[in-house]
């Protein structure tokens, strides 16, 4: 017998009367909710979340492959990969939408729409359609070995949760980060989201409750938050004194229940909601930052303004604290990026918007020194098929795809995994979504495996393993 | 030495000692290996052929030696050291057992091993009597060495059960005549008239709309509009009526298969009509159709079984005993199942024309039909069922269909056949029949004496409305996964009570329960508080309000209330931007006139974007069934109840009743206000601080100071609370 066992033993023999005894009452009230510290060291603070809705073709992204123009025209039966449809290789899709004219095998190789080329020190070739992200990619870690499940538009919220839309609703990242990390600003709430969602992506607490779903933020100083000021206008100083009247009865009441937790909870979140609604605007006011900084984030351009104002949010958010700030780009309909037609028209719209405001992101936070201990994610639900759709677009592609992550304690200038010639399976490097959660968490310093709820049994594939490789 | 010693000591140890407290399997020893060996040596994987959830496989393996700890390979193995590949379970797969565990196990196998059946698959038993609510928690207090409280003031019992039974606040001459009252029945004369009123169906109607994932629209997508209200005022009316939930139970699972069945017998069938509805044009109407079944099933198993039905759609479960045809012969309960539109009232014969329409429209989608004959079609349901009120039923086919197991939960990939049948692990006694079984077998298996589960699921949802928590905390999983009842006998005693004695009704249920000196305790924590989360029940438990009845009760403070009990719902206002940002295409035509002041039960359900007011409140989602609600504290609550129209116009209204009906004498306004909000009179220094806030006011020349006043009342923690 090995000594520790030994001792486990022998200590487990003598509490055990003592244990039993008090064994009902124990057990039932072991569990406790987070107490909102990091359970290991963390290596960064906040996390920027940067989701691009409908599905970006990895391919003309940031994992480009020029055999797809090579073989142009070809099937793929003809091609480099001749068994990628091996239907024992397909068996990870879980169909939602049966029948579905979209989310299908295509057999012929469309070429690449967009030239690429090298990028930084890294020499990491992306698309030319990529630039000002490309200009960051010695700070980039970028994973082309992702795969996901759902073959419809369900991947999106199974991008934030890590569950199939089929399996029911569960918590996004957000929400498990919201629920297992305490305040760094008494003002502002700590989760985030900007753009519009798609319906069936809207809430983020689900199991855990709205009280760790994001706060919708318009970036409007005037109007940020959904029943955030008076319906009449109500003096500053009359709001204040309203406050203070609910303030001070909330106390009085306490003195009838001392040591209600929920009463005392109910009392600060009274607090917070006041301080809240006289923070957001001034975060919002962008008038003191200077104009190369809106600049930096192409808010001088109309096609890159509404993204780029999101993002300098986002840069006041984290400055400010805020733990999560989650951004949507072009939800609505399915989601821009889901170029089933006319994909080069498409991406390169949508790179347009995008681009620039996420490079000017990346640089304004590094040069600030905030990116030592801020994670910035750019996600997509799934890739786009190797093949074409019709005679200019890609479908859905789930077998392989591209994401990736910055700052935080991250490495910077990494490709990790990769797909097979033509872009089709993930082959190196295989990572399901919640590595990426995984990876975040830890990067947070959280196990998300402390973090579960009595009678919610979640599975090792909610909980990920975090990705060594991209670690530094 | 120690180290010979002590295993001389174990080897040697008398099978059990007499002082050695008395392991239950069940309770003790399931749940670690649950929790740590089933996933790979359970019911559905077998690693090394070996199955620790079953005793003699386990025993033949040597995993355990019954009486001799040290020989079981099960401890051996628990209690190498991280770094011998050996350990179970391995590193890579799970942490080590816990020293606590470590002690449960040894304790079992020395005395004896044995494996006892899960509690709640045995059918409850009443303990010898007589038998009381108290007589069981205080028992258990004791043993804890904890003492209850005192009862709450009755100022706080009013308000409390007022609110429990009904939702809405006692009227200030209510309060008053049941403090005034000396009688010593003068709180079950309280709790009589409450049950009595039309309010308690429409109460209790909410928190069973929640396991009906009840809405006014279709989901998905397109979420269109849906008539179903008259199933919604069926279970108002029921419950009034205090209908045996054995009988509500019938009606709802198999009303159509009842004998000569009564159009509200056919209404309540829109139980399970209540899925999600795909109207999307190029979807494959058999996949919806097979996904609203698999909600069936689902739902069915949560509200009456206490199970979570989901894992086992793609595969035998892992952790409970049901394997994945357990889930499709549930399922082929509601696989026969057509699905019309009835009409309430209406010509003679309009039922069956809107019926063949939809087989006709079925069918032409099926059958790949032309999209402008579908579209005609379907212009032709909308204008038959526009000819009479309808609601949403279902009806048994004349054939059934045929049902398999779907591999991986994959309705084209098809299994063994199977026909409607009861979960095997759950058979105790019951007969099997030759004859194919239907839903109205199922209902009355549910129903009957031989089936463990369904009487304790019921009494355990009924106690969390009472105290916040069931008496099995996981509401939604009596199955090995779930948490042992804190009140094992008490529950046992309940659920038999409730099904033998009460004879299932709900009335008399409640009433028991809240005419306990349990229920009726203060809720202030003590400062020795040894069970901080209060699950002995040592005190009572604050309460914050579900959404509706925050909505309830704000209306019956302002006065303006409208009584009104069912009819289709209705749309109080909600903020323009705020209806924009939910992408939400449908219109929001703001109720005027005395629409606008109905019960948050009425409010319009677009399933996809609900009113801000319920998701900000934790009201159900609608998408399925739903056994708890969360009672959440968030910042834009406070928002929410400071800014939104609708209790601008309450405090308004609430201010001009403060005005009207109260005494001249600001003091004597104040305290009129808290006891039309709080059923109390305002201590000094409450009564001085809001006295301070209306000279403010005054000072500052506000129009309606005491609408102002009413604006904070209705904004405290307390009004929102149930104390």
């Amino acid at each position: 017998m090995h000594r520790r066992a030994f001792l486990a033993d022998s200590f487990a023999g003598l509490a055990l009367a003592a244990m039993l005894h008090r064994d009902g009452l124990a057990s039932e009230t072991k569990w406790a909710p987070p107490d909102g510290k990091p359970h290991f060291k963390p290596k960064a603070k906040s996390v920027i979340w940067l989701f691009m809705n409908g599905g970006v073709s990895h391919m003309e992204t940031f994992d480009p492959k020029p055999a797809l123009t090579k073989f142009a025209g070809k099937t793929i039966k003809e091609g480099p990969v001749p068994d990628a449809q091996d239907p024992k290789k397909l068996a990870l899709a879980r169909v939602t939408v049966v029948n579905d004219a979209n989310g299908q095998q295509r057999n012929k190789l469309y070429p690449l729409q967009v030239g690429f080329k090298k990028y930084g020190q890294c020499g990491a070739e992306f698309s030319e359609w990529v630039p000002h992200m490309g200009s960051c990619a010695d700070d980039l870690a970028v994973l082309r070995g992702m795969w996901t499940t759902d073959d419809n538009h369900g991947a999106q919220t199974q991008f934030h949760t890590g569950r199939h839309m089929l399996d029911g609703e569960y918590p996004t990242l957000g929400a498990w980060v919201h629920y297992g990390l305490g305040t760094l600003n008494e003002n502002l709430p700590q989760f985030v989201s900007m753009g519009n969602r798609e319906y069936w992506n809207l809430k983020d607490g689900h199991y855990l409750g709205p009280a760790h779903d994001a706060v919708p933020v318009r970036v409007d100083p005037a109007n940020p938050l959904d029943y955030g000021k008076p319906e009449l206008p109500v003096s500053a100083a009359e709001q204040k004194l309203g406050f203070e009247l609910t303030n001070k009865l909330n106390k009085l009441r306490e003195k009838d229940y001392p040591g209600d937790a929920a009463l005392d909870a109910r009392i600060k979140s009274y607090e917070l909601a006041f301080r809240m609604q006289k923070s957001l605007p001034e975060l919002l006011d962008f008038s003191k930052e200077t104009e190369e900084t809106k600049k930096l984030y192409g808010m001088d351009r109309g096609e890159t303004r509404p993204f780029g104002q999101q993002l300098l949010a986002a840069r006041r958010l984290v400055e400010r604290g805020v733990r999560f700030i989650q951004i949507q780009h072009g939800a609505g309909g399915a989601g821009v990026w889901d170029a089933h037609g006319g994909l080069k028209a498409n991406h390169a719209k949508n790179c347009l918007a995008v681009d620039q405001p996420i490079g000017g992101l990346l640089k304004d936070l590094k040069r600030t020194g905030l990116l030592k201990d801020t994670i910035v994610v750019f996600a997509t639900e799934f890739g786009r098929t190797p093949g074409t759709q019709g005679s200019d677009g890609r479908d859905h592609h789930i077998y392989g795809f591209s994401v990736w992550m910055a700052g935080g304690g991250l490495k910077g200038g990494v490709i990790h995994g990769a797909t097979d010639e033509i872009g089709f399976h993930a082959t190196e490097g295989r990572h399901y979504v919640t590595d990426v959660h995984a990876t975040i968490l830890h990067q947070l310093g959280l196990d998300s495996r402390k973090l579960e709820v009595p009678g919610r049994k979640r599975l090792d594939i909610d909980h990920g393993a975090p990705i060594k490789e991209v670690i530094a | 030495m120690r180290f010979c010693l002590s295993v001389a000591l174990l080897a040697f140890a008398p099978l059990v000692r007499a002082d050695e407290p008395k392991i239950d399997y069940g309770r003790d020893i399931r749940p670690i290996l649950s929790n740590a060996c089933f996933k790979c040596h359970g019911p559905a994987t077998a690693k090394a052929k070996l199955r620790l959830d079953d005793r003699d496989k386990a025993v033949d393996k040597g995993a355990l030696v019954p009486g001799k700890h040290a020989e079981s390979e099960l401890l051996r193995r628990a209690l190498l050291p991280d770094t011998d590949e050996g350990r179970m379970p391995p590193p890579d797969v799970g942490p080590r057992l816990t020293p606590d565990q470590i002690a449960k196990l040894k304790a079992w196998i020395d005395q004896g091993a044995n494996y006892s059946a899960h509690w709640a698959f045995v059918p409850p038993k009443a303990p010898a009597g007589p038998n009381t609510i108290d007589k069981f928690v205080r028992a258990r207090l004791e043993a804890e060495g904890l003492t209850p409280s005192a009862e709450a003031d009755k100022a706080t019992l009013i308000r409390r059960v007022t609110l429990d039974l009904t939702g809405l606040l006692p009227s200030p001459a209510e309060v008053e005549a049941f403090v005034k009252d000396t009688s010593p029945d003068a709180y079950e004369k309280v709790v009589d008239r409450l049950l009595a009123s039309p309010h308690y169906g429409e109460r209790h109607a909410r928190h069973w709309l929640d396991l009906a994932r009840y809405a006014d629209s279709n989901g998905y997508t397109i979420d269109g509009p849906r008539q179903i209200w008259p199933y919604r005022d069926y279970v108002i009316k029921a419950l009034n009526a205090d209908v045996p939930f054995d009988r509500f139970t019938r009606e709802q699972l198999a009303g159509d298969l009842l004998p000569k069945a009564t159009t509200d017998q056919k209404v309540a069938t829109g139980f399970h009509r209540n899925t999600g509805f795909n109207e999307e044009g190029g979807t494959d109407p058999e996949q919806f159709r097979v996904e609203r079944t698999v909600d069936r099933a689902n739902t069915t198993a949560a509200v009456w079984l206490g199970l979570t039905g989901g894992c086992a759609q793609c595969h035998d479960h892992k952790y409970d005993p049901f394997s994945q045809k357990d889930y499709y012969r549930l399922y082929a309960f509601f696989d026969s199942c057509d699905e019309p539109t009835m009409p309430v009232g209406g010509r003679p014969g309009l039922e069956d024309t809107i019926a063949k329409l939809n087989q006709m429209e079925f069918w032409l989608q099926r059958n790949g039909g032309d999209r402008e004959d579908i579209n005609r079609i379907r212009a032709e349901i909308k204008r038959e069922q526009g000819k009479a009120q309808t609601t949403l039923v279902m009806r048994e086919r004349a054939t059934p269909r045929k049902t398999f197991v779907q591999i991986r939960g994959e309705f084209l990939r098809k299994g063994d056949e199977v026909q409607p049948g009861f979960p095997a692990a759950l058979l105790t006694g019951a007969k099997v029949s030759d004859t194919r079984l239907s839903r109205l077998d199922l209902a009355n298996w549910l129903t009957g004496t031989a089936n463990p589960l369904t009487a304790r699921v019921t009494v355990n949802r009924e106690w969390q409305k009472f105290f916040g928590r069931g008496i099995v905390e996981t509401e939604n999983d009596f199955g090995y996964q779930g948490s042992f009842p804190t009140h094992p006998e008490l529950l046992d005693w309940l659920a038999v009570e409730f099904r033998d004695n009460l004879k299932w009704s709900f009335k008399k249920l409640h009433k028991l329960i809240v005419t306990s000196a349990t229920y009726k305790q203060s809720s202030v924590t003590r400062a020795s508080d040894k069970d901080p989360r209060n699950l002995l029940l040592a005190r009572q438990t604050r309460l914050r309000l579900e959404a509706e009845i925050i909505r309830d009760a704000a209306l019956s403070a302002s006065g303006l209330l409208n009584p009104k009990l069912g009819g289709p719902g209705v749309y109080p206002p909600q903020p323009r931007e705020v209806f924009l940002f939910t992408q939400n295409n449908h219109p929001w035509v703001e109720s005027k006139g005395p629409d606008r002041y109905r019960r948050g039960m009425y409010t319009y359900i677009w399933r996809q974007s609900q009113h801000p007011l319920l998701t900000t409140f934790d009201a159900a989602d609608a998408q399925t069934v739903c056994t708890k609600r969360n009672r959440s504290n968030t910042p834009l609550q406070a928002l929410h109840l400071a800014n939104d129209p609708a209790f601008v116009e309450f405090a308004q209204a609430l201010g001009t009743r403060i005005e009207s009906e109260g005494p001249k004498d600001d003091a004597g306004k104040v305290a009129f206000a808290f006891r039309v909000c709080f059923a109390r009179e305002p201590n000094a220094a409450e009564a001085s601080r809001v006295l301070q806030y209306v000279e403010a006011q005054r000072a500052a020349k506000t129009k309606a100071p005491w609408a102002a006043v009413a604006r904070v009342l209705l904004n405290l923690d307390e009004f929102i609370t149930r104390e």
